[in-house]
């Protein structure tokens, strides 16, 4: 076996095909994660994933280790319980943007009050993808989507600032940028509080062929182009990517 | 004489949406969609581009390791 | 036997210390934050204070996963805000305990005044269909002794059972006899020693599966099974019977204690077990000519007795809070006139 592969051991690729849209960047996200565990050699039986409701919330089912599918929004705060029962797991949220900082985006404020030692992993394509494609708390300003059709006039959710406030892990990446997508959940994981990992990608059925894309391969293009790496950043700019320096450590 | 071939890759079709990501990332144009299937030529360098981007695990190259055979006499 | 004088939030966290409870997750609410503030800093219990009830029943479903016992305890607005996760603990088949203690509603109502008003939000206020257990006690030493009940009951049918009580008896303060009752032991693994997926999605071996009529029925049948033969166990009432009373009260928790004043001319009926509803009351009620319900709502239970006995049954509704014997006796006697004979006992 190649070491490329390896990291199938923490996916059941029994439950595969998974239920995303051709080109759809969640399948990358969940390697990307599987990968990260891979890499720091953890335990399956050391590893709980949670998820919410969305397109991304159905990764949780294909983690070949406990996994558990909650409510929409409601993933941080079960997740928060497990660790407090039992601190010896990694406890690892893998959610969709609307269900992280949308619907459940005030369990994220406190959790990161409370420093709660999560991973949390934000598949943030900037739309509600399951629903058919509205605007979400990421929507840029000015895009299209089903529920501004004149194009969106809320300012997009700063994350960052919020996660960074109370002193937690905040990185970004995006779906083109595999391996520094994987090097930034690697370093959250090893992260002793609560980190963030927001990763930007594709949603290209209900939501980048609408706005002009002609494929999912042309919005990886556009965050190659788009983003640029920068690793030792206090606060990332809207067009960089990386990890941030973290006073809470 | 042609390249020689470095890789082979095994794509599962189950698992394959066509989704069109894989061929474009080649830089050898090893790979296309035809009639609507995944489709693998002999021209893989083994750059391992097509199954790391592929979103769902349809793909595994595996690499191939040429032994250099002087001729005997 | 220890002997305490205790307040009804204070027994039940008597009974749940005793019943192994390792975590507790609440938001502040009268009337029952005391169980949290008391709660916070016992040595070998876990308390969070979270941000609102969602996130706290959530957190519990999360720490009874992983191995807890759990409770959450509240009041009518925190127990709405409880709702869709109560359903998903049932889908997912997670034990824990939920306390709500019952105040005037709807919305903000009269925070301080006790209610009934939760019984149908109890049994169905979460979408879809579930068979939730639900006790409601009528006194501080019933507190007590039913949360051992609630705890074991929920470990048994890998549910949550909820245990109803009200800003009276909550408040109340009697002597308890701190018994110990026996205790039920977490049958399901805990988190981080298998490969299985919880999931609030319909399921089948523990994968989801979105697009089965069939697969839905059996699942749901299997729940139901599990939680009304679960219940067999805890078939807990009170029945006083009256040979010379043509007519059966049915009262249960604050509102019950008055009603005993009325026993030399009413036989009483009190269900403990609310839901699923005791068989036993069937056969009681077929004595009696008239039965008549009084409850500090607008009816909540009295039509689900109706449609258990099949027959018209009387009403005394009561709801804002106010228990007055006076009250009660002059509506009793009012209503009776009004009711029809029963035509049949077979
Ligand atoms: C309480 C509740 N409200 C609404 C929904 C419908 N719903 C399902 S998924 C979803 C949006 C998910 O968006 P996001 O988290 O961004 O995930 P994506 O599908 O984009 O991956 C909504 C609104 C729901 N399931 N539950
Ligand atoms: S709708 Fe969007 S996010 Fe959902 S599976 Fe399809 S491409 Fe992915
Ligand atoms: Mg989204």
């Amino acid at each position: 076996m190649e070491d490329t592969v390896r990291f199938k051991r923490f996916l059941k690729e029994g439950n595969l095909p998974t239920p995303w849209c051709p080109g759809c960047g969640n399948g990358q996200v969940l390697k990307s994660l599987a990968q990260a565990f891979e890499e720091l050699n953890l335990d399956k039986h050391q590893v709980v994933v949670v998820s919410g409701i969305g397109c991304a919330g159905r990764s949780a089912g294909f983690f070949d280790l406990d996994s558990v599918h909650t409510a929409h929004g409601r993933a941080i705060p079960l997740a928060e319980g497990i660790k407090t029962a039992n601190e010896n797991l990694k406890v690892v949220v893998s959610s969709g943007d609307g269900d992280l900082l949308g619907i459940g985006g005030n369990h994220l404020l406190h959790a990161t009050r409370r420093n709660t030692p999560l991973t949390i992993v934000c598949y943030s394509n900037e739309i509600y993808g399951m629903t058919g494609g509205q605007a979400s708390p990421t929507t840029r300003l000015n895009t299209k989507t089903l529920t501004t059709p004149e194009g969106n006039r809320d300012v997009p959710f700063n994350v960052q600032a919020i996660i960074k406030a109370h002193n937690c892990f905040y990185a970004r990446s995006t779906t083109f940028h595999l391996p520094h997508l994987k090097k930034c959940i690697v370093e959250a994981l090893r992260h002793p509080g609560l980190s963030f990992v927001d990763v930007i990608t594709q949603c290209i059925v209900n939501n980048g062929r609408r706005i002009g894309f002609k494929d999912a391969f042309e919005m990886l293009m556009y965050y190659k182009n788009n983003y640029k790496i920068n690793d030792n950043a206090e606060f990332l700019k809207d067009n960089e990517i990386g990890i941030t320096r973290c006073a809470g450590v | 004489m042609p390249r020689q071939k470095k890789g082979e890759v095994a794509i599962n079709h189950d698992y394959c949406k066509r989704c069109n990501i894989c061929p474009q990332f080649c830089p050898t144009k090893n790979l296309e969609i035809v009639g609507g299937k995944l489709v693998s030529y002999d021209r893989c360098i083994a750059c391992f581009n097509c199954e790391r981007y592929c979103p769902d695990l349809a793909i595994e190259v595996v690499k191939i390791y040429h032994v250099e055979t002087t001729p005997a006499g | 036997m220890l002997k305490q004088l205790l307040q009804g939030n204070q027994a039940i966290i008597q009974a749940a210390e005793r019943a192994g409870l390792g975590l507790f997750a609440g938001y502040p609410i009268t009337p029952a934050s005391e169980i949290l503030h008391e709660l916070v800093g016992k040595k070998h219990i876990k308390v969070l204070q979270m941000e609102d009830e969602i996130a706290s029943i959530n957190a519990c479903i999360g720490a009874s996963l992983a191995g807890l016992k759990v409770m959450t305890a509240t009041s009518g607005p925190g127990f709405s805000l409880m709702q869709e996760s109560i359903g998903l603990a049932h889908m997912m088949e997670v034990p824990m305990v939920i306390i709500d203690v019952q105040r005037v509603g709807p919305s903000t109502g009269m925070p301080t005044f006790p209610a009934q008003g939760d019984i149908i939000q109890a049994r169905h206020g979460s979408h879809g269909d579930y068979f939730p257990i639900i006790f409601y006690p009528n006194s501080v030493e019933e507190l007590y002794r039913y949360t051992f009940s609630a705890f074991n009951a929920a470990e048994e049918s890998l549910s949550p059972v909820i245990l109803l009580s009200d800003g009276y008896i909550s408040h109340l303060y009697e002597t308890v006899e701190l018994k110990d009752y026996p205790i039920a032991q977490r049958s399901m693994p805990p988190l981080g020693t298998s490969n299985r997926h919880f999931t609030g999605l319909t399921h089948q071996d523990s994968r989801p599966v979105t697009s089965s009529p069939e697969a839905h029925r059996e699942l749901l049948a299997q729940l139901q099974k599990k939680c009304t033969e679960t219940s067999r166990n805890y078939s807990f009432y009170e029945y006083i019977e009256n040979t010379e009373a043509d007519t059966l009260l049915i009262a249960f928790g604050a509102l019950s204690r008055a009603v005993y004043q009325f026993k030399d001319k009413y036989a009483l009926f009190r269900p403990i077990r609310l839901f699923p509803m005791v068989e036993e009351l069937k056969d009681v009620a077929s004595r009696y000519e008239h039965i008549i319900v009084l409850e500090m709502n607008a009816g909540q239970y009295c039509y689900q007795i109706e449609r258990l006995l099949h027959r018209e049954v009387g009403l005394v509704s009561l709801p804002g809070g106010k228990i007055d014997i006076k009250e009660i006796s002059d509506r009793l006697q009012g209503l009776r006139q009004k009711l029809p004979k029963q035509v049949s006992v077979s």
